[in-house]
């Protein structure tokens, strides 16, 4: 049975499951007839002839696993099982002496009390071709900042950018990640699994994860001999886009140990359009590829990952404004103020970003105590930003460079131990560390930087029959110089190098409670700080994109965050899913940005000027899941997201938060017919209310008005060779609807896009050794 | 299917090359890293940092008497943003002259100063200057034209009548490709509003 969005707050409701194979540890061929008995639950089964076996219906903890097979020692293994578990065993086929080892299952989650949700295998599906802070759109309170459609940064809980924490494998995503145009450096292709924390609760990944964190996993590599993959294909009508992304991923037969994939996206879009006009300049360009070689054995392991995302990004020629007149122009036009015919061409303004990510992950089991883990990244992030108008000066206009341009190397380290359950206790303990430096060509935005954070945390994790409690600690230490040119008149300018040192404890404290396997309540209480980042401490200077003048602020303290959340979660087996989690937010010394009394006079003419500046804000809301089967075939999914932010200073709404948002879905699920399964048909209305709650007088326009779009999806898969194929078509806003959205910044300029029709193909493979 | 028989060869590959074909793919990941700058290296922005209008100057002569030069500035040496305008004049015109203007738009932050009126002129035919004023009994006229007979306005007439108070709206319009002698078309690059009094 496949869930609309299959969202799960983060307990047993034992529907978990272990599944495997057994193979033979010497020459890797499975074993057919070796039988998996549980102990806990007097039952097993026996693998068939790929050596695989199947447990359902079990509930979350750890179970001892006897198996045996015949002319191999019967053994037992102790397996932690959580949610859907993987776990392969080696017997020897020899009789030789067998250790009882402790193996920690493969798939084990380290989080528990958090209020987590995972985008559904469906939905998942459905956003292929689209960008990450799309896909993610898919969860309950979770929306997104767009500058146009190619720029969609994720917002959780009305929180965005330097508030939000993006884990690509397991590693902080570290790049220009301040800037409200900047959208997270990852190719949606390499997760099989994204999914959200929600609320300011996270000891284990950071500090500074204020609004939640967001986290994106590839899947495992293969430790079954063979060689196979996958090929995705997109398109798109609007824009006329393309995306072509495949795998292959193997494992050796003789070489048991190694696993290794290599993957790769290209994607093409040219000018998208709304429903009545085209979008001048909106198309882009993107490769990207990673590899990954893993060597396991049973007691240890170690993988390699290494990962490059290119982009080149026109940005939608309309939206460069010379002064706040131009800007009065752009959005008192009907059409936008520069229009013209569909082309994949690029040119100024765009953006040009590569991101590059390198990682070492390795573990060792520490005997019957636990696992100690090892992760180092290194990551490089370059941005060019390209202006409308080339320079006059024709030797600078010859060299063609970036009017802006940033490159920021990361280092990070995590040395983790986690042990494994004594006494009902199970827990981790830490410690991570960043070595961070940022340099800059051309306009200064935000000056030279070296940043050096480390930070050590401990978790521990008490069960006991139907009640769960969790709690973390975290202490973090943040050092940045900043390298900068001061003014000091005249054209001369001086070398300054301010320190700012940041340093705070969090915390986090969860309790689950199990009323009945199908019922369960989740709350969890926590705080998080971060250090405010470089553009809030010293940007000076004019953003043509957002016809604003931004003053830094560097007596700018740390920002404080507690956070309260409440989640309550249904499902029985039958038809029913349903999930309610309240949250609430206090954030002590909140950055943003405050209008200026008066408007800041330049040669370009009068600017609306930015101070940075901090206040306490409250940000509360609810996000609400249902998953109803109405009759056997037809099921109906219901999701809102609601949120209030109010700045307890200033007495008023705070501005930029998004506005309340409902979405109802039906869908309808076809019988098997012969080789084709697990098609559906389903229709989605998603309505936006009007942000009414702004300060007044706070924005150059009102917020704009409320609207619905109605997206449709059909998907079926066809048996082909043991393999299932995967055909899916979309039309996006079929109402070809003209609307503008709070949250995205073209909104003074343009409507969003009109209708997209989007088909999608997926060919997984197999071509076996053998 | 050529490829699939490469693979299944490739397998069949013995252990020791296997090894070898591990080690170069290590070797092919530590070199597909791009360069490292160091960590960071003390900023160069001075050097690199685009062109900018910081300052326009406005230099009125009188047509009758050559000797009689009146300069009215805009000037924010450090741009946009940082410290304001560290002069801001006020135009000061005779009444019933005809003054010729020549318009000049500096980049401060640069040194030697770097003369953007100067690129302008080069750049004719994709910019227009305009002129617009309130409360004056002025008038202003182009007296030159770029290379399609369209008016650029480096080089103006002012033409006074009685004294009076108001102001004076100079605009700068960069027009790549959409020149049309009119304000609407482009984006602004400079926009000063000086105080002008005719006494």
């Amino acid at each position: 049975m496949l869930f609309a969005l299959y969202t799960k707050a983060q307990t047993d409701t034992c529907s978990g499951s272990l599944q495997g194979q057994v193979i033979d540890e010497h020459d890797g061929s499975p074993l057919e007839f070796a039988s998996i008995f549980v102990m806990e639950i007097n039952s097993g089964v026996v693998t068939d002839a790929n050596g695989q076996y199947k447990l359902n219906y079990l509930c979350d903890g750890v179970y001892r696993i006897k198996i045996s097979h015949l002319g191999c020692n019967t053994f037992t293994r102790v397996v932690n099982v959580k949610g859907e578990t993987n776990q392969n065993f080696y017997p020897e086929h020899h009789a030789e002496m067998l250790k009882d080892v402790n193996v920690l299952a493969q798939k084990k989650e380290e989080i528990t009390t958090q209020t987590k949700n995972e985008i559904s295998v469906e939905k998942l599906e459905q956003s292929k071709g689209q960008s990450l802070g799309e896909a993610l759109k898919n969860i309950t309170g979770v929306t997104s900042l767009n500058t146009g459609n190619s720029v969609s940064k994720p917002i959780i809980h009305g929180m965005h950018s330097n508030r939000i924490l993006i884990l690509n494998n397991g590693i902080r995503q570290e790049g220009q990640q301040w800037g409200v145009e900047h959208a997270p450096e990852i190719d949606p292709f390499i997760a099989n699994k994204i999914s959200v924390i929600k609320g300011a609760n996270s000891v284990r990944y950071g500090s500074d994860a204020i609004a939640g964190v967001v986290l994106i996993d590839s899947k495992a590599l293969p430790d079954t001999a063979g060689l196979s993959g996958e090929i995705n294909l997109v398109g798109m009508s609007n824009g006329k886009a393309g995306t072509a992304s495949a795998y292959l991923e193997g494992n050796f037969e003789k070489l048991k140990a190694l696993s290794w994939r290599v993957q790769g996206t290209l994607k093409q879009s040219g000018n998208v359009h709304a429903p009545n006009y085209i979008l001048v300049n909106t198309g882009f360009k993107e490769y990207n590829f990673s590899y990954a070689l893993g060597w396991k054995k049973q007691n240890y392991g170690v993988d390699i990952y290494y990962s490059q995302f290119n982009t080149t990004l026109g940005i939608f020629a309309a939206s460069h404004i010379g002064n706040l007149t131009d800007l009065q122009t752009a959005f008192t036009s009907s059409v936008p103020i520069i229009t013209g015919p569909f082309t994949y061409k690029i040119g100024r303004p765009f953006q040009h970003i590569e991101h590059e990510l390198f990682k070492i992950n390795s573990y060792l089991n520490t005997g019957n105590a636990g696992q100690l883990k090892f992760i180092y990244a290194r990551q490089y992030n370059l941005r060019y930003e390209y202006d409308k108008h080339r320079p006059r000066n024709d030797s600078l206009a010859a060299m063609n460079k970036p009017e802006l341009s940033f490159e920021i190397t990361s280092h990070t380290g995590d040395l983790i131990w986690e042990h494994k359950r004594i006494n009902n206790i199970a827990g981790s303990i830490g410690i991570n560390g960043i070595m961070q430096g940022n340099t800059y060509e051309g306009r200064m935005l935000i000056p030279n930087f070296q940043n050096y954070s480390a930070g050590a945390f401990w978790i521990e994790r008490w069960k006991k029959n139907r009640i769960e409690i969790e709690g973390g600690v975290r202490y973090d230490y943040n050092q940045i110089q900043v390298f900068r040119y001061k003014s000091i008149g005249l054209a001369t300018n001086e070398l300054e190098k301010p320190m700012h040192i940041f340093k705070n404890t969090s915390g986090n404290l969860g309790a689950i409670f199990k009323k009945d396997s199908s019922l369960h309540f989740l709350i969890n209480f926590g705080t998080a700080w971060r250090s405010p980042s470089v553009n809030e401490l010293y940007t000076n200077g004019l953003h043509h994109g957002a016809a604003a003048i931004e003053y830094g602020n560097n007596l700018l303290k740390l920002e404080k965050a507690y956070t309260a959340i409440f989640t309550t979660h249904y499902s029985n087996s039958k038809n029913l899913i349903f999930e309610v989690s309240p949250y609430y937010n206090y954030i002590h010394n909140f950055i943003f940005r405050q209008p200026t009394t008066s408007p800041i006079l330049t040669i370009h003419g009068a600017f609306p000027g930015f101070n940075y500046i901090q206040t306490d804000v409250t940000i509360t809301g609810c996000d609400f899941y249902l998953n109803y089967k109405i009759i056997k075939n037809l099921e109906i999914t219901s999701k809102a997201s609601i949120l209030r932010a109010w700045n307890i200073n200033a007495n008023n709404w705070l501005i930029m938060m998004p506005s309340d948002r409902y979405e109802n879905e039906l869908t309808y699920r076809f019988k098997k017919l012969g080789k084709i399964n697990a098609s559906y048909i389903s229709a989605s209305v998603l309505y936006v209310t009007k942000q009414w709650r702004v300060p007044a007088n706070s924005d150059f326009v009102e917020p704009p008005n409320a609207y619905y779009t109605i997206n449709l999806h059909a998907s079926c898969q066809i048996k082909m060779k043991n393999q299932n194929m995967e055909i899916g078509f979309s039309v996006m806003n079929l109402m070809n609807q003209s609307y503008r959205d709070y949250l995205d910044r073209f909104r003074y300029f343009t409507d969003a896009i009109g209708r997209n029709f989007v088909v999608r193909l997926k060919i997984p493979f197999t071509l076996k050794n053998k | 299917m050529k490829t699939k028989i490469q693979i299944i060869q490739m397998m069949k590959i013995k252990e020791s090359t296997k090894s070898a074909l591990t080690l170069v793919l290590f070797i092919c990941i530590w070199w597909s890293c791009k360069k490292d700058k160091d960590l960071v290296a003390v900023p160069q922005p001075i050097l690199n940092s685009p062109e900018l209008i910081t300052s326009m100057v406005l230099m009125f002569t009188d047509s009758a008497n050559v000797s009689d030069l009146i300069k009215a500035e805009f000037r924010d040496p450090d741009g946009p943003g940082g410290n304001s305008a560290t002069k801001f004049d006020t135009i000061k015109l005779k009444p019933n002259k005809t003054y010729l203007l020549n318009l000049i738009l500096i980049d401060e932050t640069k040194m030697p100063f770097d003369t953007i009126s100067n690129e302008i002129a080069k750049e004719k035919n994709d910019h227009q200057f305009f002129f617009s004023h309130t409360g004056l009994n002025l008038s202003t006229s182009y007296l030159d034209k770029d290379g399609n007979g369209l008016p650029v306005g480096l080089l103006t007439k002012w033409r006074t009548s009685n004294a009076s108070i108001g102001s004076s709206k100079i605009t700068l319009k960069h027009q790549v490709g959409i020149k049309n002698g009119t304000i609407a078309a482009g984006d602004t690059d400079a926009e000063v509003i000086y105080q002008t009094k005719i006494q």
